[in-house]
């Protein structure tokens, strides 16, 4: 292992892999703060790059893009309230407070600390365990993948405050209801569309978390009096002395194992990672919003090294972003999977070493630009107000290119607005939207192989969900809920 | 009399929910399809089978929500106007040609009077746009 490590660090620390990486970093952060665009399609967007290059300085670019596409979205999300990917969603519960109580520095150097850790530790992790956790991670079948969504759903409305435990199962279930509209992914049989193509392929995520979170915003802010602007932020306020940083530590160490556990099975990874790292936070951490800010920061970062382990050990993508890697891999010729590490080691562990070099670089080239990016929170409400609904349009016309998207948009920012001023948390239902498809498609085929017997089903991994189900079912019972503020 | 702001709310919830019921047992299926134990309508049917019954359940429930004043709801009415003239209006015009009308209009609308301000928020959006998603990225929307 130890002549791999040096193998994949001479070939990342070439002076030309450097540049790449650095390049890929810089654009992926850009990309990714554009509204609607995220780490898939920035990727995508550099394929034509990566084609100018050899394997091992494509593939290391590409990990760069990754990493910056990640980032970039958590500051829209911190800053705007609009995260353009699912996986950065738990951040702004805490962190665009933070921005808007002035500390929006402070909540996006955490951010980058968090990511940089989160990152680092799952590289560590994907080199020490890759083999092993890939051979596990085949273990989850439908059965396993239906207990983990419904936890995980479970746990967004069990954990919540005790009065706003009925009002998040009712935005869970809205959010469910939203996910099942399109054509059903089993049978082919159009849902809810009332005979309108647009709506054939369902509602997109991004036109989803723009109404509900960023135009909603918008919208809440227009209610509210001018409130003053916050101070500006120094490069002093992005470092951390001991006192402040050390209770961050074990909500980044635990946030970025269980990132890591989660991102290594297919599915939504990082998206999952982070909500329910911020979940179990909330609850057994100080609940405080830098912690809020940490956990599902350190989770995702960790999560999204994770889904390399299918991608590199098995050649199986486990993850949207990694589809699109395996894309360029095949087109250098390259196979992913186990002989990948026989054959190419320089490519294998290049790759390993470069999410190292990657989060350094993004950690060093972000910093010194978050006071310039904390600016945007000092417009007056008359401006950032124009600036959010038009950072709103773009994106979901960007995604979707369809007009009647962007009525149905404002339709559910309107919503939205009427919910959250009701005191109706918004997170259960984008969690609920995101998770939709997936838990339907896992349910039915668990009933499916039910029909065969139920003991089919009784499988370690599955009984062992279910014993944490019923825990979590029950802890209302021993009254155990905690402080959970959401938006 | 007149159900509260949040009674209302409730109301519509539970109407979406029946409405969302009553098309779920519509669902067009095959007969093969038909006959399976889980199939296209079982989840939607207990989703909204849940959603009803929890609005039910939450019914005497009364929200700390703080009253909205007549003078910010006209406000938030006129953004979503605009918003909704932008709309329409894109049918006609390019994107960033009616975005920039349209942050003109939603920064008068909300109070700013400044000529610098809105000149700069109405070059500089729409320029960053159409340089960096048309031209460096390449990505050509729809006139």
């Amino acid at each position: 292992m130890w002549e791999g490590i040096v193998t994949g660090f001479a070939t990342a620390l070439t002076l030309s892999n450097l540049g790449w990486v650095l390049f890929g970093c810089a654009s992926g952060t850009i990309i990714g703060m554009l509204p609607g665009l995220g780490p898939i399609t920035a990727i995508a967007l550099m394929i034509p790059v990566s084609y100018s290059l050899e394997p091992a300085g494509g593939l290391i670019m590409m990990a760069g893009v990754y990493y910056g596409a990640v980032f970039g979205g958590s500051t829209s999300s911190i800053l705007l309230n609009a995260p353009g990917v699912a996986s950065t969603v738990a951040t702004s519960f805490d962190g665009y407070p933070m921005a808007r109580a002035g500390l929006g520095g402070r909540a996006l150097a955490i951010a980058a600390y968090a990511s940089f850790s989160g990152g680092t530790l799952g590289a560590i992790a994907l080199m020490m365990f890759a083999g092993f956790l890939a051979s596990l991670a085949l273990q989850f079948q439908s059965p396993e993948y239906s207990l983990l969504l419904i936890l995980a759903l479970s746990s967004v409305v069990v954990f919540a405050e005790a009065q706003a435990r009925l009002p998040s199962l009712i935005t869970l279930l809205l959010g469910l209801m939203l996910g099942t509209i399109g054509t059903d992914q089993l049978a082919g049989i159009p849902r809810f569309t009332f005979g309108r193509v647009d709506l054939a392929d369902g509602l997109n995520f991004v036109l989803v978390v723009m109404a509900t979170f960023a135009l909603a915003e918008a919208l809440r802010m227009t209610l509210q009096k001018d409130q003053p602007p916050p101070t500006a932020v120094t490069a002093s306020q992005l470092k951390l002395s001991w006192q402040e940083g050390a209770p961050l530590l074990p909500v980044i160490g635990r946030s970025s194992v269980l990132g890591f556990l989660i991102g290594v099975l297919p599915g939504a990874g990082a998206t999952l990672a982070s909500f329910f790292a911020y979940d179990i936070e909330k609850r057994i951490g100080n609940g405080s919003r830098e912690a809020g800010v940490a956990a599902p920061e350190a989770a995702n970062n960790a999560a999204s090294t994770g889904s390399f382990v299918p991608l590199l050990t098995l050649g199986i993508p486990g993850s949207g972003t990694t589809a699109v890697l395996l894309g360029v891999m095949l087109s250098y010729g390259l196979q992913p999977g186990p002989r990948l590490l026989v054959d190419q080691p320089e490519i294998f562990w290049g790759i390993i070493a470069s999410m190292y070099v990657g989060n350094v670089i993004l950690l060093a080239l972000n910093l010194p630009l978050i006071p310039q990016l904390a600016k945007l929170l000092r417009l007056p409400s008359r401006l950032l107000i124009p600036l959010i609904v038009a950072f709103s349009l773009i994106g979901v016309y960007l995604t979707t290119l369809n007009l009647f998207d962007l009525y149905l948009m404002l339709g559910l920012a309107v919503g939205a607005l009427a919910l959250r001023w009701h005191n109706y948390p918004l997170a259960p239902l984008l969690l609920g939207f995101i998770l939709s498809g997936l838990l339907e498609e896992n349910v039915r085929r668990t009933l499916f192989l039910a029909e065969s017997g139920w003991l089919e089903l009784a499988r370690p991994v599955t009984l062992v969900l279910m014993a944490l189900l019923l825990i979590v079912w029950l802890s209302p019972l021993r009254g155990r809920s905690t402080e959970n503020p959401k938006p | 009399m007149i159900p509260s702001g949040h009674q209302l709310l409730k109301l519509l919830i539970l109407g979406l929910g029946a409405g969302y019921l009553y098309t779920a047992w519509h669902i067009p299926m095959d007969p093969w399809t038909a006959e399976e134990l889980v199939n296209a309508r079982t989840l939607p049917l207990i989703y909204g089978g849940l959603l009803v019954t929890a609005v039910l359940m939450s019914w005497k429930r009364t929200a700390p929500s703080e009253a909205i004043e007549a003078g910010p709801m006209l406000r938030v009415a006129g953004v979503v106007i605009l918003t909704l003239g932008f709309l329409l209006a894109l049918q006609f015009l390019n994107l960033w040609l009616g975005l920039a009308g349209l942050l003109t209009a939603l920064a008068l609308w909300l109070g700013e009077r400044r000529l610098v301000p809105i000149t700069a928020l109405v070059i500089t959006v729409p320029m960053v746009g159409w340089v960096g998603i048309e031209l460096l990225l390449n990505l050509h929307l729809p006139d």
